[in-house]
């Protein structure tokens, strides 16, 4: 693909001037916006590893003086951003694969035309996405199922996202009718059709959708709190919530007089607040080129095969 | 296609690979949880006798079987173990219990109580933050737990705890039944009626430079004159100087209740009938300094965004001329520690707490309740298991008890000479102070501080505080009684009205401090702003003012 | 051949084909069968929930047990003029996305294209989708940093000698500052639908085009747009379908008391009368089952209306 596009330009010589106009336009306005996000992340790791008294009294915050790593000792001296870690890591591991094969099933049977019910129960999916009978509801659900305390409980309740659905099941409907039905004549049931036919030739929507529910799944935090008791199951979003809310843990003056004014409440917590930021990005900002580049390579080989 | 089968392949693998170590890991953490409450067993003969000793009136004191009672409390910190220090495992294993802990920050504090309870599905012990209109709600069906007929004469710390609040026995008359013991503040009240402890924080060295005379009292445009001065030298420098830092509840409080104590809320007038406050004149007056002080730029330009006490950590850095802050003993130590390593400063000639207090130098303010937050039970926890926990509670609220959680051990962090003073003998810190109980004993903070009585009162008078603090604090509440209690401007609470609830009422608790900062910053004349604000809110407000006055006016 | 034979069985009678046909496809509805249960299991049954909104919730006699209010829940509602603001501004926020943030990821989708398969292109989508994995928590503090009266941006005027701006508890700017942000933040990551759109495009088609000397504005315009036209269909209905969400999360986050004349939607609505007075959660069903309707209405007509004019729609 790379040598291909390559080719083109270089096979192109009559328009060569305005498109090289074009994509020069395109690349200061791509690089623009990256800047403009590369910049206030940058911020974020400027001040985590600035001191208090250098943050307050300066005017810009372009780098530090004086780096000093404290909000991060302080950060990890407590254990809470590693059983945050963990809890995520299981709620991927476990959900992930829940979410694909429930979408993918679902997906394909709702793609295929022709069955008696088939508009009827696209309906029925996508009702969901638009009432939902509340949160009360569902924890009484949640609690007759005795999944209350449990990770499954997070996982089960976002089974399936309908608007990624949607996406997977129009992706496989634009797919070629001929593959199946030549398949269907040699006698192929609908699961040889949906594994060996459909799934290889679908990458660029499967990485598609992962990567969406690993981000969803990434960034949990509601579910677990209301049904998530055990404070050795708290997601990392909840941890870094409770980092960055609920850093100055002085009791509100609104609720009157009280006295639960806490020794755990940190030294620098705007620092604090970024250095966790930081350490909740930090993994990602790792891992994700890499996936990235599965992903990119998924789109073209998708791109290829259609 | 090689690529979907081998994801697939892997997804597969991953799915049973999860499904067995979760279905593995269920009981191997479940004898986890039962292993502690077994060791715990062996202890459980030599605890009844101490409990014995201690409470001889007790006859029932079996606890050989262990028991995990959960507990869900605000302040607590995913993650960490608050069932590992010494303090904590005295507790548990003196009634042969172990805490499971839920942690409810102040975020999301309401939000799971309430989802929780709504679904009858309620920890067993939980610090609740009262609310009349949900406690009716709750305990008339059955939601929290009713305390049993003779729960007083069996648990009489915690009936002496419940009868100081005021409230309990109040809620009671009209209830019939006792559903929540609430956590009491002061059994001997620093000031009567009582008031809040909360207080201007200057900083008097600035003060001194800038020619502002160091009082313990000012009135809001003495305030607006400091902050002028502040504004004018930027101490901080590059004009970083915050002179007024204060939240919108803050403000409202600061700039209002010198001219209107009722300037959020109902309140029943001279004439025997019920009024709004926010539509009197007398908060208009308020406003207008309000809305002086923040066009003249004294207060800090993002005042409404501050979250979480935020003004607190730009006060312990030196960077703010006035905050409005909690003014107990701890609250001071605490603040001084942290400016004195935040800010470099030295707090003792920093710092500089004094009371808010009208032109005519009162002290205006409501009563404040004597309680925070209350106790609330499982209807769904079983007798003996609540029993226990009674028991506990009841160990917490002797003086025994109190000793442990506020000083430590007997003979390891405090002792007592012949004649019964006490000396504190834990660790100092390089500054001199004595370090924090909690700083050694990490479940003390979440889980016992605030257990039965919370920690106000013996902090009037703790022998761990520096003594110029504990005069101090001391000094401001006598002035706030010579001010304001025995001038008479200080209103007593309407517990008629405290005991109030209807949809349409719940529905117009407003957040006044919000509203009233709206009207600061939006654009245009402070008074005309405020009297469109009053007539969009009266059409609410009067169905609620109608309902009060049929049910309440005499 | 499924489909030719349904062709021809159409006019047959209902009752003898229906059978036959879903003996046919039997396989298809075991394929249906985890997702039908999943979705009456997590969703249909608590949907049950939403017969609160004509109730009064108890909780000891469950919701199906809980006494029936009638319009009640619905007179408060109507009553309260904080609740047609906040309708009001649910309203223009979803319609000004829509016009200030929808075209944002295809266009960013196309442009990405065009550097396709470049290394620059891999660490451009990187970056941008990066925002999108912190939540609003974050973000919002990140943004008082920066704009605030205090904040670096003001900290610069100052400097350039200009007037400092009061961008968070300015009116005017509040929802200028919602849409940029949102594009900050998700742009990048809504791209990459189109992105696997694009990826579907027939190649052979640019290599045509390319002979034909078409450049590449061109190509772009009459070859990847139409490509991915029926996406931005789709994602378009699934937008308006969401008009009555006009994004919780971050509203709540970015706003604050100052601003809520115009920031205050359905949804930060109906989370302060569930949460923050005393508990009613008939109350808030019922708000919340007026907004699911309307959102309903709306999805289905804009479906209808694609449909009229030639696009294939939801349920094709």
């Amino acid at each position: 693909m790379k040598a291909l596009g390559k080719k083109k330009t270089v096979s192109l010589a009559p328009g060569e001037k305005s498109i090289d106009a074009f994509l020069i336009v395109t690349y200061i306005v791509l690089i623009l916006l990256a800047l403009a996000i590369v910049v206030p992340f940058l911020n974020v790791f400027v001040i985590s590893i600035t001191s208090e008294g250098e943050y307050v009294r300066s005017p810009f915050m372009l780098f530090p003086t004086e780096p000093t790593f404290d909000s991060y000792k302080a950060l990890f001296a407590d254990g809470r951003i590693w059983i945050g870690y963990r809890t995520t890591l299981i709620i991927l591991g476990l959900g992930l694969p829940v979410n694909m094969v429930l979408t993918v099933c679902t997906a394909y049977a709702l793609s295929r035309p022709g069955y008696p019910g088939r508009k009827f129960f696209m309906l029925f999916a996508l009702f969901t996405m638009f009432f939902s009978g509340g949160i009360i509801p569902l924890y009484l659900l949640v609690k007759s199922l005795a999944l209350t305390n449990s990770i499954w409980s997070v996982i089960l309740v976002s089974g399936i996202n309908t608007f990624y659905l949607i996406i997977m099941r129009n992706y496989f409907m634009a797919l070629p009718d001929a593959l199946i039905e030549s398949a269907k004549i040699d006698g192929a049931n609908e699961w040889t059709i949906l594994f060996r036919i459909i799934l290889p030739i679908s990458a660029p929507i499967l990485a598609t959708v992962t990567l969406f529910y690993a981000v969803d799944r990434w960034n949990e935090w509601f579910n677990a709190m209301i049904f998530i008791r055990d404070t050795q199951m708290t997601p990392l979003q909840l941890v870094l919530r409770s980092i960055v809310i609920d850093a100055q843990m002085i009791d509100s003056s609104v609720l009157g007089s009280s006295s639960a004014a806490s020794d755990s409440m940190v030294r620098f917590a705007q620092g604090m607040k970024m250095a966790a930021v930081f350490v909740t990005m930090a993994p990602i900002m790792v891992v994700y080129p890499f996936l990235q580049k599965y992903f990119v390579k998924g789109v073209l080989v998708g791109a290829i095969k259609a | 296609m090689k690529l979907a089968k081998r994801l697939w392949a892997l997804m597969l693998a991953v799915l049973l690979a999860a499904a067995m170590t979760a279905c593995g890991g269920t009981p191997s953490s479940s004898t986890e949880e039962s292993k502690p409450s077994s060791s715990g067993k062996e202890e459980s003969s030599e605890a009844s006798v101490s409990e014995e000793a201690s409470e001889p009136e007790s006859e029932e004191s079996d606890y050989s079987e262990p028991m995990t009672i959960s507990y869900a409390a605000v302040a607590m910190v995913e993650g960490v173990d608050y069932n590992a220090d010494d303090l904590s495992k005295h507790f548990q294993e003196k009634f042969n219990i172990t805490w499971e802990p839920i942690a409810l920050t102040w975020d999301n504090w309401s939000d799971k109580t309430r989802i929780w309870i709504n679904s009858n599905d309620m920890p067993d012990f939980v610090m609740w933050d009262f609310n009349y209109g949900d406690y009716i709600n709750y305990s008339e069906q059955g939601l929290i737990r009713q305390l049993p007929d003779g729960w007083k004469e069996r648990w009489p710390n915690m009936a002496k705890v419940y009868e100081n609040t005021g409230i309990g026995e109040a809620l009671e008359e009209k209830l019939g039944a006792a559903y929540m013991i609430p956590r009491v503040i002061y059994f001997d009240k620093p000031t009567d009626p009582l008031v809040s402890h909360t207080n201007l924080w200057i900083r008097q060295d600035w003060a001194r430079d800038v020619g502002f005379e160091v009082k313990d009292k000012y009135s809001p445009s003495e305030i607006i004159e400091y902050a002028r001065l502040l504004k004018e030298a930027d101490p901080v420098g590059n004009g970083k100087t915050l002179p007024i830092d204060m939240s919108p509840d803050n403000l409202a409080t600061v700039f209002l209740t010198p001219y209107n104590v009722n300037n959020s809320g109902f309140y029943k007038g001279g004439d025997g009938k019920y009024h709004w406050g926010a539509a009197d004149e007398s908060t208009l007056e308020g406003l207008k300094l309000y809305s002086q002080a923040y066009r003249e730029g004294l207060i800090n330009q993002d005042f409404f965004a501050l979250k979480n006490n935020e003004e607190v950590s730009h006060y312990e850095s030196g960077i703010s001329g006035v905050i409005y802050q909690q003014g107990f003993g701890r609250s001071m130590k605490l603040t001084s520690e942290r400016y004195a390593t935040n800010s470099g400063g030295d707090p003792k000639t920093d710092i500089h707490m004094a009371y808010l207090v009208d032109d005519e130098g009162h002290f205006r303010a409501k009563e404040n309740t004597n309680f925070w937050t209350a106790s609330i039970f499982s209807p769904n926890m079983e007798e003996a298991k609540f029993e226990r926990l009674m028991d506990l509670l009841e160990y917490s609220a002797s003086e025994e008890g109190q000793n442990l959680i506020r000083m430590g051990f007997e003979g390891k962090e405090w002792e007592r000479d012949a004649d019964g003073n006490i000396t504190i003998t834990r660790e100092k810190n390089e500054d001199g102070n004595f370090i924090n109980l909690d700083t050694i004993y990490p479940s003390l903070n979440p889980l016992y501080n605030n257990l039965s009585i919370l920690p106000d009162d013996f902090g009037l008078h703790d022998p761990g505080l520096d003594k110029d603090i504990v005069e101090i604090v001391d000094a401001r509440f006598a002035g706030k009684q010579k001010d304001g209690c025995d001038a008479g401007t200080v209103e007593p609470i309407d517990w008629d009205l405290y005991f109030f609830t209807s949809p349409s009422f719940e529905k117009t608790k407003y957040s006044y401090g919000e509203e009233y900062a709206k009207l600061i910053v939006m654009d245009g004349d402070i008074e005309a702003n405020w009297r469109a604000w009053v007539e969009e809110k009266m059409p609410q407000v009067s169905i609620v003012l109608d309902e009060i006055n049929e049910q309440l006016a005499k | 051949m499924a489909a030719t034979r349904k062709k021809a069985s159409a006019g047959a009678p209902a009752q003898r084909s229906l059978w036959k046909r879903i003996l046919m496809n039997w396989q298809i509805y075991v394929l249906l069968l985890p997702g039908l249960i999943w979705y009456i299991v997590f969703c249909y049954f608590p949907m049950g929930g939403l017969s609160l909104a004509f109730k009064t919730y108890k909780a000891n006699l469950g919701i199906w047990g809980s006494p029936w209010a009638g319009l009640t829940n619905y007179n408060f509602v109507f009553r309260d003029p904080e609740f047609f603001r906040a309708l009001g501004n649910t309203i223009v926020i979803s319609l000004s996305r829509l016009v200030f943030q929808f075209p944002v990821p295809v266009v960013l989708a196309l442009l990405l294209n065009e550097l396709r398969g470049s290394r620059t292109q891999r660490v451009l989508q990187t970056i941008y989708t990066f925002p999108h994995f912190l939540s609003w928590v974050i973000v919002a503090s990140v943004m008082l940093n920066l704009l605030g009266n205090n904040g670096t941006v003001n900290a610069a005027l100052g400097a350039a000698g200009l007037e400092p701006v009061n961008f968070l508890g300015d009116e005017k700017l509040f929802r200028p500052i919602l849409y940029i942000s949102e594009n900050w933040k998700s742009a990048g990551w809504s791209a990459i639908i189109y992105m696997a759109a694009i990826a579907g495009i027939d190649t052979e088609q640019y290599e045509a085009a390319t002979i034909d000397g078409a450049g590449r504005l061109q190509k772009m315009l009459y070859i990847t747009l139409p490509g991915v036209k029926a996406t931005v269909v789709v994602m378009f209905i699934l937008a308006v379908g969401g008009i009555m969400n006009a994004g919780f999360d971050q509203i709540f986050n970015l706003s604050n008391p100052v601003v809520r004349n115009v920031s205050d939607i359905l949804d930060t609505y109906i989370y302060r009368i569930t949460f923050q007075s005393s508990a009613d959660f008939s109350f808030s069903t019922a708000i919340a089952l007026f907004k699911s309707v309307i959102n309903f209405i709306f999805l289905i007509s804009c479906d209808r209306i694609s449909k009229l004019v030639g696009e294939s729609g939801l349920f094709a």
